[in-house]
Order: C-alpha cells, then structure tokens, then sequence
C-alpha cells in the first residue's frame, strides 16, 4: 500500500479494538468513519503516538515535518477535521485557536494576517509549508491569508522548536515555528484515483472554488493536483465611530477598496524507490490581486492601493534510510514578485508604482544516526536571498546564510533530553559600500523532560536571534545597515497530561499548561530621526513577556454521537522593558494581555455541528496604556452545520461573526460583520 | 468502566481545571492600568495645543490647557463635539471668533468657536486627486483665511459664509504660508516626491495672482518679520544638501540672505528670532535666539529651567505675543504623549504640561 497516512489518524488506542482484523480492514473502517464523519480522530495535540502505525504500513512516506507528536513537546495542532467542521477558510483563522497566537488581522479577506506567538512579534515565527520554511528576507512577515485551507491537513505550533532530529536548521532558527502540512493522498486497495472538487459562496460575493485529484500511477509514484480560486468583493458594512466614547457620532459606511482575487495551483509527487529512499516534489503557483483598503480615518480614505503578488517555487524533499542513518535532503527554489500601486500619490508622478523581486535559492541537508536511546544529527542549511526593487532599495541585497547544528535527542526511561548547537552565518552582499557586516553567532537551546504515559513536564531554554531584514537594513534614507540581530531568550514550562486509555464511552481528555518567561534584547525599532520626516531604524527595545497558555480538550463518542471540546486561554503580561523608555512596564501594542478559545463540535451519523468563540481581551494600538489607544476585548461566535450525503456529497453552512459584533484587531481596520456562506463539496473515488 | 487509575486521572483533571479557571479569573482583573484626565468644563484661560497625532490613527486632538489652574484636558475637541478631529491636523490659527484647523489625512478644514471649541462647519475639499486636497497650512488676510493644499492649490475660505471661494493654482506640496505686504508667500516643498522643489509662489492678494521665485531647496515654514519682510526655512534634501534660514524682500521678492544653519523649527518674537538647532553629529538638539536680521550672532535661548522635565525631542517653536510666552513642544519619541515647556521672553522656563501625541501648535485661547 502506498500513501500517507489518512487525514486523521487514528490512535493506537483503536489498533488495539481492531486487533485481529487485516490492516487493510482497519484502514477501511478507517476511511469509512473519515467520510462519514462520526468517528473524527482526535486532533489534540501532543499525543500522537503513531509510530507504531507506521510500522505497520508495508510502504509509508514519512512526514517532511516533524510526525512525532509527544505530550512533552509544547505544541498545540488542528487537523483537517475541525477546520473543516468549523467552516473557516485561512490558516490565519484556524491559529486564532491556538494559545499564545495572536493573528495581526487588517479585515476582509484579502486583508494582511501575520501570526505573533507570546508576545514576539511576527519575524520571530518561522513558518513551514510541507516541512520547508517560507520565507520573506524584505519584512520578514509572512502573510497567512495566502494560505487556504482546502488542501492542508494540519497547521501546527510549536514553541521554541520541534523535537524532530531530522529537521531543517531553518525550523530550529526561530523561536518559535508554525507548521502547514497539506494532505497527502491515500488510496484504499484497488483505487488509483480520487478526486473532490468543492464551491463556496457567501456573504459580499465571496465565491470559493477549487478541487484536488490524486492519482496513483504505480505502485511507487503518487501525484496529486490542487486548484484553488477565491474571489470576494470585501464590500462589507462597518459603523465608523467619530471618537472612543459611546455618545460620540458614528456613521454607517462600506468597506471600499478590498476586494480580492486569489489563484493557486500546487501539484505534488511523491515518488517511493525502495521501502528505503523516497521523494517529494512539489511545485507550486500563487497569484492574487488585491485592493488595499485604507485605514478608515474621518472623512477622506484614499481608495488607491493595489498589490499583485506572484510566488512560484519547487522543493522536494528526499529521504534515505541505511543502516541505523537516515539522509534527508530538502531543496527548494523560489520566486516572488510584488507589485505595489498607489494611484492617488500627490507627487510629481501622480502615482507610486514599487516592484519588489525576491529570490531564493535553498538547500538542507540532515544526517541523524538512530542507536538505542540516542538520536543524533547533523544539519545544514544554505540559502541564498536576494532583492530587486524598482527604487526603495535601491542597493539590492543579497544574502548569504549558512546554518548549522548538531542535535543530540536521549532517551532514559521516563527522561528525555533534547539539545541543539547551532551556529548562523549571515553575509550580506550590496550594490554600494553599504552593507551589513557579517554575523556569525552561536545558539543553543536545550530541553529536559520528564514522562509517562499519561502525564509530561518538560523545560526548555532557547536563546537566538533573527537577522534585520532587507527593509531594515537598506531602505532609502530609513534602513540602518549598522543594525544588529534581534535576540530572544525563551525559558517555557510545559505539563501535559492525556487520557490514552479507551474508557466506557471513549471519554478522552487532553491538556496542557505551559508558563513561561521570553526577553528580546535589540529589539528593533523605528523612530523619527531630527524630526517627524526622518525616520530611522534603531536597535533600541527590549520587551519582557510572561505568561500562561493554557488548553484544555475533551472529546467523548456514545455510540453514533461524537463531541469534541476545547478551550484555550493565554495571558501574556508582554511589556517595554526598555528602562530609558517613557511606556517602561506597559503592556506592548497589539498584545493582548487576557485572550481565549472554545470550540464544540457534534457529529451524529453524517449530520455535524460546530459553535466557535475566539476571545481577546483589551489592548492598545500604540506603546502608551491610556484610553485614547485602546482597542477594546471582542469575542467572536461562528456556528457551522454539515451533512453528508451518501458519503459523496457534502453540504455545509455557515455563519461568522454571528453576533454581529463590531471589532477591530488593527486599529482603523474594522472586520466584517456577520457572513453567511454555504459550500458543496463532492468526492469522487475509482 | 472507569477503572482506578482512570478515576485518579480525572481528579487531576478536574483539579487542574479548577485551578485553570482560577487563574483565568485572577487575571481577566489584571488589564493593565490607565491613566485617565478629568475633564474641566469650565477654562477662562486656557491655550489650545493641536496635537498632529499619528498617521493613519485618526489621532489628532486639541487639547486644552487652562492657565488658571495649570490644567489640561485631553482631546478637547472631541470631548466638546462628540467627534473626532481626524486624521493629521496640520495647522491651526485663531482668527477673530474662530479657530481652524488643517486637517491633511481627513482632508478638510474645521472651523470651531474660539470661545467654547464647538465646531462651527467642517469645510471638505474636493475628493478629486487633481483638485484641492490635503490642506496643510493657514493663513488669514483680509477677512478670509488661506489654505494651502498638497495637490498644489491655496483655497481661499470666506470667513463669514465658510465657504470655499477662489483658488488658485501654485507649486508642488506648498507646506508653508504668511502674509507681507498684501501678498501671501507660499512654500512649495515638493516634499511628495524625491525631487523636492526649490520655489515659493507669491500670490498677489490685490490681483490675485501667482509670480513664483526661487528660494533654495523644500522651503517649509515662513513667518514675517517686523519689518514685513519674509523668513523662510528651507528642509534641505535630508541629504547632502543642509537646512538653511532665508530671508526675502518682500517688496520685490528678492532673497536679502541666506543663512545655513541646521534648523528644524523656529518662530519671530519681537526683533528676535528663536530657532532649533540640531546638531547631526551629536543628534542633540539646542534652542537659540538670534536678531533676525543677524542670525549668526545667535546665543542659547534657555537661561533656565527646572528639573520637572527633561527636553527630549523638541519639536516646534511658538510665541504668545500677548502673554510674552515662548512654548517649546515636545514629541518626545514620537509615539507617546508630548510636553509643552513655556518659557518667558528671557529664555527662562515658567510651567510645563503633558499633552497628547506630537503637539506642534500652541494658541491662545
């Protein structure tokens, strides 16, 4: 049997009912609670215990992330099921479920959605698409609307780094990582094809269509294409308020300007040569065409700006197995275009038209060496970036960066260690005497755990840094090539405790609470210059962030009836630490001091249910704690029905924002009010 | 059946529920603190500070301080009129019964009641690109106000119908306005683009119409001096070319002289001139006083101030004739509250108070 490991998979707890039954038995079954939806597997994270499963499978593609999932590690995930149950549609909604994530949202479809985790900013997060990092050298924010989610199996966070020892340095650069992993095909015994193709239509003519088709070729290639369009008008209505007090005037307007055309085209190969050596490939297109809406100030907005981007790239990623090693190597090559319009410039012009190319050239390479107790491994990365734009930057920079470390993983009985070294180099090459200096810095990061079956607590410690990105360093008269890296510091303690064992009513519980201590020294700034025209980048920040993240799972399964609950809840007291600053110990913009989650879901037989709350708490828009900077807290209800039909067809229906309520994330960037939307979805198999 | 180990299990369970609800509710009580202004109704006399704000925050207040018991009430303005300034208020002058103010993000004109701050009418300029539009600065002559707009345009307001009247068509950007001898000097800075102009239009109030001369590079603010002639300070390129002081004839339009001095801000007060001087190489910043027809023989304006505050990030310079004050603002970083410092006409420091973010304008009430 060739293929990935289904959607959802099961845990080991069903492997022991199934006993005695064939394993292609046990994969039908499997596949049939899939499809109908009754039996979705438990998405809580931390608790896959799945190797043994893999064991099983004759031919299995290993996961280019990291498929290890261990109540030590302090990482939550959402699979496929509960997005798909939850009705969103951006990888940047379904990490509002995630403690300790805050989602910069600029509202709309189209609008900007960068993640921040506990109180670090959004350059801090590496993010992973099928195991290799996404990356912007420009502004080092990634932009998670991008992402749809029709194709993803699961997204997951994981703070600090995985424990994984086949990674790429890149996923063990940053502090913390965010991982997308698309849904590999699966083929039950005798099919070759299958195919779902599915359509969305919703509120201010949203319109959402795509499909995906797998096809086995043979019994050692696997290829699977996906299609995804979205088009939306983003003209939603939003009340524009005149002033922060309640008797001030308001008026009803409509979003102008937003409106969003999105394409993407990704076609994956998975090619297995021996039960030894297999190999991914995937290319992959990206188009959209954006209006940039403006903040919503009084009176005037300028309805302007426009953004293309285009972004196409291939990796693969190779796995060799021999003796007690396994080689791994990760390639990819990318290239990005953005193209930036505003039409109502008053300059001589009468527009600003700035294109931005950017291209990558990647390469990693891991060994590990597997022995008893002991994993180990040795990984390098080497990429080159670079830049060319029509004017802004006008030095085009190009960058060389060079990562390496050596992983050490041991296990002893109920302890596990986990430590890294990791040495950075970054050289940067310019077009003018301008340039940065080379960084050549040592980071490490260590992690000891304590463990049984049920119950973890683990401690890690991570110190790194990230580089100033393209824009920092060499922006027309702002970008300070003298910039130094941004550091942080991280100190997390992590208990995890999960019910494996199957009880009367498959009363399953998970839950995890994590505290922990961030700093980030050199934190870089930008600040007016001689006076409000001038403004230059400075390393002159520090922020100290504490906090709590905690979750809390339950899923139970009464016959047909199957309920699944979470709730998270975060407090980050995340604030200047900058003694010479006047905002000293006041909480940073944009973060949320208290914010949560809930989520149900209820599926009997083919029909399900899900009611989702995203709760965050009061914060302010600028560094000063007063009223006049203050966004106010907001929850957010959505409710999604689905039924299935015949296991083919399925037809859901949605509502966000249910209660209509009024919020904004970014200040001046109100989100939409309630939307409707409704989606068919067919499956077809041969 | 849920055996013993299980029953164990689910009494952590819910003790750390239990414990997890705790903390929620210790902590959705620990929002961080806000410092809050009390409102006072009641100012006789007061100064009212524009404070520009933010970009893109719809930020921008007047705040209102009382010089009876050296208070300030924040955002004023929009505590008086249940609405906002908007976006970027620019400029403001006090003519007659009325203030105005240039509000450039919001492009528009706001007109409120010198005496009680009401808002009197809000003047929109046009919504057309190639029309008036991002207003930045005023000026008053003859019973109307001038305001010159971004797009390249000085719009005449009638002050009693408050209604936009003539306009007429001058350089690129103009970002600084005055009156000398019935004409208005328009500062075109071009400052839009990276090529900044290096002109000022003069606009001849009896004809109503434009000569324009060349000044120097990104001319900005310009003031009349006693003599009504013409200071005009010049940004520069921000570049290789430096900030400079320029002095016009005001009768046949012709530079007297040029002084290069790295000036930032200034304003007139009686035959003087005091003006920021900042000092790249060190990045501090020193306030001088200088004749204004002399301003090499300049000296340290500030003969004294206490210790109840530090000049962080001076930003704009302005003078009281009436109540013989000198006020200094303050951005401090830019994002934050600011200050305004007042000193007397001998440099020596009398109050100081705590205003919104960016306070660049100072009149009295």
């Amino acid at each position: 049997m060739i293929g990935n490991k289904p959607e959802n998979l099961p845990k080991t707890l069903w492997l022991k009912n199934f006993r005695g039954q064939s394993i292609f038995m046990i994969w039908k079954k499997l596949f049939v609670t899939l499809v109908c939806g009754t039996f979705p597997a438990v998405m809580f994270s931390q608790k896959e215990a799945s190797i043994r499963y893999y064991q099983l499978a004759p031919v299995t593609i290993r996961d280019t992330a990291a498929a290890e999932r261990h109540l030590e590690q302090s990482s939550v995930r959402i699979d496929k099921m509960v997005f798909d149950k939850q009705g969103i549609t951006s990888v940047g909604e379904a990490a509002k479920f995630i403690p300790g994530v805050s989602i910069k949202d600029y509202g709309g479809l189209g609008g900007l959605k960068t993640i921040s985790i506990r109180g670090l900013g959004s350059t801090h997060t590496a993010i992973l698409y099928d195991g290799i990092a996404v990356s912007d050298y420009m502004n080092g924010q990634i932009d998670l609307s991008k992402y749809a989610l029709n194709n993803v199996k699961e997204v997951n966070m994981t703070n600090g780094q995985d424990f994984n020892i086949l990674q790429s340095a890149k996923a063990m650069a940053s502090s913390n990582v965010f991982m997308i992993e698309t849904s590999s095909p699966y083929f039950e015994k005798g099919e070759s094809f299958n195919a779902n193709a599915y359509c969305s239509y919703g509120s201010f003519n949203y319109f959402n269509s795509g499909f995906g088709s797998a096809k086995r070729f043979n019994e050692k290639w696997v290829s699977k294409l996906d299609f995804d369009l979205i088009n939306s008008a983003g003209n939603y209505p939003y009340r524009l308020h005149y002033g922060r007090n309640k008797e001030d005037s308001v008026s009803d307007e409509v979003r102008k300007n937003a409106d969003v055309l999105s394409a993407r085209i990704e076609w994956n190969n998975f090619i297995v040569f021996s039960p030894k050596t297999d190999l991914k490939i995937k290319a992959y297109y990206f188009y959209s065409n954006r209006g940039l809406p403006s903040a919503t100030i009084y009176y005037y907005q300028n309805k302007g700006q426009r953004l293309w981007d285009k972004n196409a790239f291939v990796q693969s990623v190779l796995t060799h197995k021999f003796s007690c090693f396994t080689y791994r190597n990760r390639t990819k090559v990318s290239a990005d275009f953005t193209h930036y319009l505003d039409n109502h410039v008053l300059n001589i012009s009468g527009f600003q038209s700035d294109i931005y190319r950017q291209r990558e050239a990647y390469t990693n390479n891991v060994i590990s060496f597997e022995q008893k107790n002991i994993k180990m491994s040795l990984t390098n990365d080497l990429s080159l970036n670079n830049l060319i734009s029509n004017g802004n930057i006008a030095v085009s920079p190009l960058r060389l960066s060079a990562l390496t470390a050596m992983v050490v993983d041991f296990g002893l009985s109920k302890l596990r260690f986990n430590a890294n070294i990791m040495h950075s180099y970054y050289r940067d090459n310019t077009n003018y005497a301008r340039m940065a200096s080379v960084h050549s810095n040592l980071h490490p990061f260590a992690s000891v755990a304590f463990k049984t079956d049920n119950f973890a607590i683990s401690l890690f410690y991570k110190d790194i840094m990230r580089m100033p990105t393209f824009n920092e360093l060499y922006y027309n008269r702002i970008g300070d090539p003298t910039l130094k890296p941004e550091r942080t510091r991280q100190l997390n303690l992590h208990t995890a405790y999960a019910n494996n064992l199957p009880t009367k009513h498959f009363v399953q519980i998970n839950t995890s609470i994590d505290a922990y201590y961030n700093k980030v020294l050199d934190k870089i700034v930008a600040m007016p210059q001689r006076n409000l025209f001038i403004w230059s980048m400075l390393n002159y920040g520090k922020v100290f962030v504490g906090g709590i993240d905690a979750l809390l799972g339950v899923r139970t399964n009464i016959k047909n009836l199957d309920m699944r609950f979470q709730a998270t809840y975060s407090l980050q007291y995340a604030v200047d630490n900058e003694e010479r600053s006047i905002t000293y110990r006041q909480q940073i913009p944009y973060t949320p001091r208290n914010s949560g989650s809930f989520f149900a879901l209820v599926a009997w037989k083919s029909c399900s249910f899900s009611y989702t709350l995203s709760f965050v708490g009061r914060r302010y828009a600028l560094n000063e704690n007063i009223a006049a900077n203050r966004l106010d807290a907001y929850a957010d209800h959505s409710i999604n029905i689905s039924k299935t039909f015949r296991d083919k067809l399925t037809l859901s229906f949605s509502i966000l924002n249910l209660l209509g309520q009024e919020y904004e994330v970014v200040r001046n960037y109100p989100m939409p009010l309630r939307q409707f939307r409704i989606k068919i979805n067919y499956k077809l198999n041969k | 059946m849920i055996n013993s180990k299980n029953k164990k299990a689910m009494k952590n369970i819910k003790m750390k529920i239990t414990a997890l609800a705790m903390c929620s509710l210790v902590f959705a009580a620990c929002e961080p603190d806000e410092t809050t202004t009390e409102p006072d109704k009641s100012v006789e006399n007061g100064l009212y500070v524009l404070c520009e704000g933010l970009w893109h925050q719809n930020n921008s207040t007047i705040d209102l301080f009382s010089l009876d018991n050296k208070s300030v009430q924040r955002d004023f303005f929009g505590t008086t009129n249940s609405v906002g300034l908007g976006d970027t208020g620019n400029d403001m002058i006090i003519y007659g019964s009325k203030g105005y103010v240039a509000v450039k993000e919001s492009n528009c004109v706001i007109v409120f009641n010198k005496q009680n701050g009401k808002q009197i009418q809000r003047i929109q300029m046009s919504d057309d690109q190639t029309k008036p539009n991002m207003p930045s600065r005023l000026c008053a002559a003859n019973g109307k106000v001038y305001v010159t707009c971004f797009s390249g345009y000085v719009v005449e307001i009638d002050t009693a119908s408050l209604e936009m009247k003539r306009e007429i068509k001058v350089g690129r950007n103009p970002d600084g306005i005055t009156l000398a001898r019935n004409k208005l000097f328009v500062s075109n800075s071009g400052g839009m683009s990276s090529v900044f102009d290096n002109t000022m239009s003069v606009i001849d109030l009896s004809i109503f119409d434009v000569t324009t001369i060349n000044v120097g590079t990104n001319p900005t603010i310009a003031r009349t001096t006693p003599d009504t002639n013409v200071i005009v300070m010049l940004n520069g390129d921000y570049n290789n070319i430096k900030p400079s002081l320029v002095r016009i004839n005001s009768s046949d339009n012709s530079i007297i002289e040029t002084y290069d001095v790295n000036v930032s801000s200034f304003a007139l007060c009686e035959d003087k001139i005091i003006y920021l001087y900042n000092d790249y190489t060190t990045s501090t910043y020193q306030i001088k006083i200088a004749p204004y027809d002399d301003i090499t023989a300049s000296s340290d304006f500030i003969k004294f101030y206490n210790d109840s505050t530090s000049i962080q990030t001076p930003y704009c310079i302005n003078v009281n004739t009436n109540r013989r004050e000198v006020y200094l603002t303050d951005a401090k970083n830019y994002t934050t509250g600011g200050e305004v410092i007042c000193f007397d006409y001998d440099g020596r420091m009398k109050y100081n108070f705590v205003t919104s973010i960016n306070p660049s304008i100072v009149l009295q009430k």
